[in-house]
């Protein structure tokens, strides 16, 4: 297993979260392998929920990435 | 049966099913001229509908119309040929006016059988082509749906071995000197070509109605003359198959009163027994015999029922009410099509949009884009769109036992990575994991994720291993060796549908967490109380959430009230963390 993976989960666990964190796990996103697409569909998951936390910081949501523009 | 009735029912048989392809030439041909080829606009499939109409009237409905008028004649000739070897006054051995009349009138109920299997196909097609220009679906896989709908794996086929077989069991299908090759060639266009094909197409019950029809005619047909003429004692007549019910070989040949046949019909139960009366429907569908009068001095006793039979399975009921304590299991899934399922869902959503418990627009943590929508339910398959149909109903019971609103959006999209998520009421979910049909090595890698396949087969593994209990304490995010949990709640059912069901469970969860008990207006950003007692939790009693079923269980504490949630509700209490039940009973249910 990655450190990648790994990292993408211990970002969407962190206790604060910030738009940083959020860019790279998006980043990750993109370069997951066959072996890591199940965690990385629950990290996702869980990016989800954490997202009004990040967008209370910012105060917008405009840095939504293409994976969560609706 | 006499075999001349058997003739007659299979000789009805091949000519409709023979018809079927002439329709699905028909229907092809029309869709190919009116879109060249191309994808299908929505207006296009509109004006599509009287077209397809019209090709299921020419062909399917004019032949059953032609068997029915100049065929059916020959089944009452033969009620009263029957009728003529009976000791009986001869005034009841001849056609009466009456018995015109009775012949007309059950033509015609005969015929509104085949008109209504032609309705529910004329439905299907026009939802696929409809349903085929929303979802923006390849036209040669719109074609190869539309001949599937009409012909099953029986469907004409580019390629040539597939043709033949069809061909073999098109020429051979009343043959019984052939019927092991022809199971072998019916065996392998299920398992080689068409493996995920459901069976519910207009040649299975236009087979089915062709042969019924000629037998529920004789039999209705029997019973008003044996009415007339005064006798009321019956045998059973036919001959026995190979796979003949064991009700039709425990009767053959008996002699019953009416009466007699009526209570057996009323008291004992057999595999394949269909609802109607005992004289018409016999043994059930496709059955091979008939109730013919006689005035036989000899009366029977009515055989006993084994015991074994009491066993047998109770059939399928399909299209039942799903509940949270009886739901619909895979196998009852009654396959409607997904864009009848985005319909209803529309309806269900609209209402529940309103309900007055959800924060005013502008108060939700989460995007609301889509509230009061249901989107994109046409990308799922039928099957699959069933499925999310029936678990909305128990989803919405779920809705009621916590005293929270009923979802208010469902989006299917293929945008992002998770199988679903859920904010403040709006489900999304990502139909690539679901959807079982066109798989290529993209999607692949969704399906091996759900399924537990592939490099996701280590977490079917460990599912099956795991108990409550265990010691977790040396599991390591990163080092696969040493986990002894699943990733997820799902891998612990066995089916694809309780799978799904668990994930919608899951999801279900997270609107509990942030409905429940919500005030209607609190600060965007704060924290719902049933969020806010869990954070406290955490803080107060440390990490308490780490010891769920599942690895992601562990990932925070809204994820391990999710994952326990939908353990604990479909009837997996066994691995279920004590503590959440505390919670659930403290602070949540209270």
């Amino acid at each position: 297993m990655r450190e990648i993976i790994g990292e993408a989960g211990d970002i969407v666990e962190k206790e604060i979260i910030t738009l940083k964190d959020y860019k790279r796990f998006r980043e990750i996103g993109r370069q997951i392998n066959d072996e890591e697409f199940l965690y990385f569909a629950s990290y996702d998951e869980r990016m989800f929920l954490r997202l009004p936390e990040i967008a209370k910081k910012e105060g917008h949501n405009n840095w939504l990435e293409p994976e969560d523009d609706d | 049966m006499s075999r001349i009735l058997e003739k007659l029912a299979d000789q009805h048989e091949e000519r409709l099913l023979n018809v079927l392809y002439n329709l699905e030439n028909d229907v092809v041909k029309e869709v190919t001229r009116a879109s060249k080829g191309q994808l299908v606009s929505q207006r296009l499939a509109i004006q599509l509908q009287p077209k397809i109409r019209q090709a299921i009237e020419e062909n399917f409905l004019n032949e059953a119309d032609i068997l029915i008028n100049e065929e059916y004649n020959k089944i009452a000739k033969e009620v009263l040929d029957n009728f003529g070897e009976l000791k009986i006054p001869k005034k009841f051995k001849s056609l009466t006016e009456v018995d015109l009349q009775t012949i007309n009138a059950l033509k015609f109920q005969s015929f509104s059988g085949f008109e209504d299997i032609a309705e529910r196909f004329l439905k299907v097609i026009n939802d696929e082509v409809y349903q085929s220009a929303i979802a923006g679906r390849p036209f040669e896989d719109m074609v190869s749906n539309i001949r599937s709908h009409i012909n099953g794996v029986y469907k004409q086929s580019n390629v040539r071995e597939i043709n033949e077989l069809v061909d073999f069991v098109n020429e051979n299908k009343f043959d019984v000197t052939k019927k092991a090759q022809v199971d072998e060639a019916i065996r392998k266009l299920h398992t080689q070509y068409a493996s995920d094909r459901a069976g519910n197409n207009l040649r299975r019950y236009a087979g089915q109605i062709a042969h019924d029809s000629v037998m529920q005619f004789h039999g209705q047909f029997t019973v008003a003359k044996a009415k007339e003429a005064g006798i009321d004692k019956f045998s059973y007549t036919g001959t026995l198959v190979r796979d003949s019910r064991e009700f039709c070989q425990r009767m053959l040949n008996r002699v019953l009163t009416e009466e007699q046949i009526r209570e057996i019909w009323n008291t004992q139960g057999w595999a394949g027994k269909s609802t109607g009366d005992p004289f018409i429907v016999r043994g059930g569908y496709r059955c091979r015999h008939t109730w013919i009068p006689t005035i036989d001095e000899t009366i029977d006793e009515i055989p006993e029922q084994p015991e074994e039979e009491q066993e047998e399975p109770t059939p399928i009921k399909k299209g039942r009410r799903s509940t949270l304590n009886n739901p619909v299991k895979e196998s009852e899934v009654d396959v409607i099509s997904s864009s009848i399922v985005a319909d209803r869902l529309q309806k269900q959503i609209t209402k529940n949009a309103k309900d007055e418990r959800y924060p005013p627009v502008g108060n939700s943590r989460f995007s609301e884009t889509n509230v009061g929508k249901v989107t994109g339910v046409e990308k799922l398959e039928d099957e699959i769109a069933s499925q999310l149909n029936i678990v909305m109903q128990e989803l919405d019971e779920l809705a009621e036992l916590y005293n929270v609103p009923k979802l208010r959006s469902i989006t299917v999209s293929a945008k992002g990575r998770a199988l679903m998520s859920m904010g403040d009421g709006n489900l999304r979910i990502n139909p690539k994991y679901f959807n079982k049909k066109n798989v290529d090595k993209d999607t692949e890698r969704f399906r091996n994720a759900f399924t537990g396949k592939g490099y996701s087969q280590r977490e079917t593994d460990l599912a099956k291993k795991f108990k409550i209990g265990d010691s977790v304490t040396k599991e390591r995010k990163k080092n696969p060796d040493t986990w002894v949990r699943p990733h997820n709640a799902f891998f612990y059912f066995d089916d694809e549908f309780d799978k799904f069901r668990n994930v919608l469970y899951h999801e279900f969860a997270h609107t509990v967490h942030q409905l429940k008990n919500r005030p209607k207006r609190i600060p965007l950003y704060d924290q719902p109380p049933i969020e806010e007692k869990l954070t406290n939790k955490v803080f107060d009693e440390g990490m308490f959430f780490k010891k769920g079923a599942s690895r992601y269980s562990t990932a925070d504490v809204q994820e391990w009230f999710a994952e326990n949630f939908s353990l604990y509700h479909m009837g997996k209490e066994q691995l279920v963390d004590p503590k959440f039940i505390q919670f659930l009973e403290d602070e949540v249910l209270k």
